[in-house]
């Protein structure tokens, strides 16, 4: 692979899957005021079931026996099977994908259930943030699910059989970005809409919102339903492109990354979300390669650090400069306003 | 209703049993901090009592949760007028219609399922909006416009929810006297041409002894006494609670 290439795909990947998660974080803070501190919870989630499917049900399918699933026979079987025989990897690649998503909108729910009964917003916050550390830890000390902390080698790009590594990871980006463009247009469609009307009246007033007929702890489950479901799916597609699965890849921080994308680009508008994840794409993705480049040649910076200084920069400039973020909040856009034109 | 609700030790409201004609237009007085608040939000079922019965046109209704009883028809407006702020006038006025298809989450991307019915509210809401002269309004945000268009805004918008009954918690409150009487005729009207019950707490008494058929007052959470406004007038005990005399 080119290195043109491999940047290319690397940038449209990664922000194939920091759009999802940014929209989906818009979608419950920025449009339903719900703030999902353990975003991080459900992108995991979604990863280790990804895990789990190539693992256990990918040989399953594919009809081979495997002995130690998690270990070196379990990874060989997977690539085997991953370069060969396309159909099933990719059965399993969408049942993966379907899964990620329903296990995350079910954990979404299970987890916000206590605290969706509490007036006080941020109780969720809180329950939520603890939440991701406990799904990390459990999954870290069981190594059952997805190896524990050695992590899971061997999940395929679903396009292995290719035989090309440049165009199955072309391929796979493509895949990832109109999945999240399909994303994108779904919960746009869906906030431009009376549910978005409804949402935002709840994440302006709850009590007003109740008071006016509306059953404000359904529109928070489902919000956080649907939002986790589609973190949960950012992860299976973040799985099958790094290939690997480790719980300390979904540590606290990267819930404040996903924040910081909504924040940046601007709550409440999803062209923003998207922005704020290209943005953040282009500081991830630079830093660590030029943290890998700079390793090369043993410079005194340490690159990796230098993305916390960045984002937190940017961070101070948008909150003193653009409160509402590069794209400000648009009023949902739905036929009432063309009927009061006339 | 005969209701009684306590925050630790200040019993808020105390066995405080009324009953309000349909039809009418009652008043509810009483000093600051007497419960008429916290009376209401029990009745609209933001908040539980501790003990007591709430009916509804014959049907019990306490221990509902606000939004089934908005559905049955009692419709509450707040104190310090609470609009969405992030929304606009239109988008206020629209929030009440009852039972949107879109808004059901597996309906909201199909646009087709709810358009028209989307339409047709706009449309009533667009009616609101012009009985409360505001229709040239309709994109602005719920924060660029007056504080007597809020309250005005507040109150009209109740009407997309269908209601029976209004429980209106100073609706004049923060206005100017001419915008207050002009809030009560409208109130007035809406009362008589749609058939609806309007309970009211207000404290400018001038106003709502023109307009009310019936009055309660209301004094450290308990029913002090209660007649027309002209006995209200009259009255000594309720001159005591005001003016101390």
């Amino acid at each position: 692979m080119t290195p043109i290439t491999s940047l290319v795909t690397t940038f449209a990947s990664f922000f194939g899957i920091y759009m999802i998660l940014s929209v989906s974080l818009n979608l419950e803070y920025g449009y339903g005021g719900q703030p999902n501190f353990g975003k991080v919870a459900f992108f995991g989630i979604g990863a280790f079931v990804a895990g789990v499917m190539a693992s256990r049900v990918l040989p399953l399918i594919a009809g081979v026996t495997v002995i130690d699933p998690l270990g070196p026979q379990g990874v060989e079987v997977r690539i085997a099977i991953s370069s060969t025989r396309p159909i099933e990897t990719i059965v399993t690649f969408v049942l993966a994908l379907i899964l990620a998503t329903i296990v995350g909108g079910f954990f979404g729910y299970l987890l916000s259930y206590p605290a969706l009964r509490i007036r006080e917003e941020w109780f969720l916050a809180m329950v939520l943030l603890v939440s991701g550390e406990i799904v990390r830890i459990i999954v870290r000390s069981y190594p059952p699910i997805v190896g524990g902390y050695q992590g899971l080698a061997g999940v395929s790009n679903p396009f292995r059989w290719i035989g090309d590594a440049t165009k199955a990871s072309l391929a796979y980006a493509a895949l990832i970005l109109a999945i999240a463009l399909g994303v994108y247009l779904l919960v746009d469609r869906s906030v431009n809409s009376p549910f978005g009307r409804l949402l935002k009246s709840v994440r302006d007033d709850p009590v007003a919102s109740m008071s006016l007929g509306k059953n404000v702890q359904l529109v928070r489950a489902q919000v956080l339903v649907f939002g986790s479901g589609l973190a949960a799916l950012a992860g299976a597609l973040y799985a099958h492109y790094i290939g690997f699965i480790t719980p300390d890849d979904f540590i606290p921080i990267r819930t404040f990354d996903i924040w910081v994308m909504m924040v940046l680009g601007g709550m409440g508008n999803n062209t923003g979300a998207v922005v704020g994840a290209a943005v953040m794409t282009i500081i991830d993705r630079a830093t660590a390669m030029l943290a890998v480049e700079c390793g090369t040649f043993s410079t005194l910076i340490e690159f990796n650090y230098v993305r916390y200084v960045l984002v937190g920069i940017l961070m101070l400039m948008i909150l003193m400069h653009r409160q509402k973020g590069l794209l400000p909040e648009e009023p949902v856009k739905t036929p009432a306003y063309e009927v009061m034109k006339n | 209703m005969h209701v009684t609700k306590s925050f630790e030790s200040l019993r808020a409201v105390n066995g405080v049993s009324l009953e309000v004609k349909e039809g009418s237009l009652t008043g509810l007085i009483g000093p600051n901090g007497s419960g008429k608040s916290t009376l209401f939000n029990i009745v609209s079922g933001i908040e539980k009592a501790d003990s007591g019965k709430i009916f509804f046109r014959g049907e019990r209704i306490d221990g509902l949760s606000p939004h089934k009883i908005f559905g049955r028809g009692l419709v509450k407006s707040f104190q310090d007028s609470r609009l969405f702020v992030g929304m606009t006038v239109l988008d206020n006025v629209m929030i009440p219609a009852k039972n949107q298809l879109g808004e059901k989450l597996y309906n909201a991307p199909v646009r087709s399922t709810w358009t028209e019915q989307e339409i047709g509210l706009a449309k009533k809401a667009g009616k609101v909006l012009n009985s409360l002269t505001m229709k040239g309004l309709f994109k602005q945000s719920a924060t660029e416009i007056s504080g007597g268009q809020m309250k005005l805004l507040d109150v009209g918008r109740t009407l997309m929810g269908e209601p029976r009954m209004l429980l209106l918690d100073e609706p004049t409150a923060g206005v100017a006297p001419i915008l207050a009487r002009e809030i009560f005729q409208r109130i007035l009207r809406m009362s008589k041409e749609l058939g609806l019950t309007c309970f009211i707490i207000e404290h400018r008494l001038e106003i709502l002894f023109e307009y009310a058929d019936y009055i309660y007052v209301m004094h450290r959470g308990r029913i002090l006494t209660e007649g027309n406004p002209s006995e209200i007038l009259e009255s000594d005990t309720v001159a005591e609670i005001y003016l101390g005399a």
